[in-house]
């Protein structure tokens, strides 16, 4: 059977065409609105079309541009920083349990986060692609709770369902964590086509370079911040020498991680003028340089932390029932340190699923 | 060892229409030879989309934008075809199948490999 192009003057409306363009994902944009005015029959067969189709676009890109195991982190996060963990006996009883009280800002800032997975554009920077998910993300919630203000005033909801300003405040310091969450997730970039050009090549590279550029920019400053403002109190909360000790070595571990992300972890240019497999190996052997700076920063995270938890461990002593380390509660930095293995694991897989492509790419191009 | 890519039957289908079609394997006819081969069930474009997604980041099919066409409003069509891994799968779905098809024909004793759906032929004598 011969498909012929159907040859018809029938279009639909404008009007409707330039609102299924914007609800299309952008990536998909081209091919499936040409798809769609090519089966034109009638507004109403087309606007059913793109309803069915939707969804089904939608999940797709889902699939294809979310991170799992990064978005779980980022559930994680949200979570814990809206007081998801908190005990019921640490605060006078609420008509809310604050589990559910944190759930709801929690599903609409995940929400959030997949509906910019799926229209983000490919091209731009990283970072500036981050910064508008958080931007979102705080956008998305403070809506939500505009709504329940609303929504409790009218005594419709219990005041409740709020979250209290202190929350509000831990949630918004959590802002630049999730950043850099962001930031790791953008990392996982589309394959390449098996028919990539040197010129393709080098866009790629570039795009490599400028996204290890923010990187390392968002690790320095994470961890300067965290040793510049959380430090000093933390220090003098210890109430042992075995917990200061055990600080001191964390924030030495943590400068040290900074001083090498800054001065080791930049990408090597590009040599100009070489050809395609000179550059593809180049580009190979900086991934593979940057995979394995990667695994070491995030285990020297994970070391550094190691002497503050022991510290005060034994400061305290470990079976106390008293919180230690002043308000941070054991099951509070038990969810940091999972932040920081998981979040290390996932970029280290990053980077191995992009060098796999490479290394498919080479066997293809150089055979 | 090796891993082998277990296609299922829409897939086989999708695959089976991108060979088919050649060069001219895009969203719409793609959809439309889907339809024929899986007649009477009607096939929609949403789930067309999903799986060749879904079988272009298993490394099945690959995929490029061609110059955009007038009857398209200017836009431009996005083809398929199928790579290496794409073919074997397919190849030994099919080799699946003729197995199945093989062993059904020996318990019922009758053709059903080249029939048309409805047009049983009579059981073979024994």
């Amino acid at each position: 059977m011969e498909y012929e192009t159907r040859k018809t003057e029938a279009r639909p409306p404008e009007l409707i065409s330039r609102a299924v363009g914007i609800l299309i994902p952008s990536c998909i944009r081209e091919e499936v609105t040409g798809d769609l005015c090519e089966r034109y029959k009638s507004p109403m067969q087309y606007i059913k079309e793109v309803i069915t189709m939707l969804p089904h676009l939608i999940a797709s890109q889902i699939r294809r541009n979310t991170n799992v195991p990064m978005f779980g982190v980022q559930a994680f996060l949200l979570f814990f920083c809206f007081g998801g963990f908190v005990a019921a006996g640490d605060a006078a009883a609420l008509d809310v349990p604050r589990w559910l009280r944190a759930a709801l800002p929690t599903l609409i800032a995940l929400g959030a986060l997949l509906l910019r997975d799926t229209y983000r554009e490919n091209a731009g920077r990283p970072a500036w692609k981050a910064g508008f998910d958080v931007v979102t993300v705080i956008i998305c919630v403070m809506a939500s709770q505009a709504a329940l203000i609303a929504l409790s005033s009218v005594e419709i909801l219990s005041a409740d369902w709020l979250l209290s300003p202190r929350r509000a405040f831990v949630a918004g310091a959590a802002m630049p964590m999730l950043f850099c969450l962001r930031l790791g997730a953008i990392y996982r970039l589309p394959c390449m086509s098996e028919e990539v050009s040197r010129g393709d090549l080098n866009n790629d590279f570039h795009r490599f370079e400028r996204s290890v550029r923010w990187r390392n920019r968002a690790i320095a400053l994470g961890e300067i911040l965290a040793v510049a403002a959380a430090g000093p109190a933390l220090f003098m909360g210890a109430d042992s020498m075995a917990a200061q000790a055990g600080w001191a070595i964390s924030f030495a571990g943590g400068l040290f991680v900074v001083g090498y992300v800054f001065f080791r972890a930049a990408v090597k240019p590009m040599p100009a003028g070489t050809e395609f497999a000179s550059s593809l190996q180049h580009y190979r052997g900086e991934l593979e340089r940057q995979s394995d700076i990667l695994q070491k920063v995030w285990w020297w995270y994970l070391l550094s932390i190691i002497p503050a938890i022991a510290g005060s461990m034994m400061g305290r002593g470990a079976t106390s029932e008293q919180p230690m380390l002043g308000s941070l509660h054991p099951v509070q930095l038990a969810g940091f340190v999972l932040i920081c293995v998981l979040v290390g694991w996932q970029y280290t897989q990053s980077f191995q699923a992009r060098f796999k492509t490479l290394a498919n790419l080479r066997e293809q191009t150089l055979a | 060892m090796v891993k082998q890519n277990s296609l299922g039957q829409f897939e086989q289908l999708i695959l089976t229409a991108i060979l088919t079609l050649g060069d001219n394997a895009y969203g719409v006819t793609i959809c439309a030879k889907a339809e024929e081969l899986s007649k009477p069930k009607s096939i929609s474009l949403g789930p067309v989309y999903v799986t060749l997604d879904r079988m272009e980041d298993k490394g099945l099919v690959t995929s490029w934008l061609s110059d955009p066409t007038p009857e398209r409003g200017g836009r431009a069509k996005r083809h398929y075809r199928l790579k290496k891994a794409g073919e074997n799968a397919l190849r030994q779905s099919a080799i699946t199948a003729r197995r199945i098809c093989d062993a059904v024909e020996e318990s019922w004793g009758e053709k059903i490999w080249n029939t048309k759906p409805g047009k049983r032929k009579p059981a073979r004598q024994s």
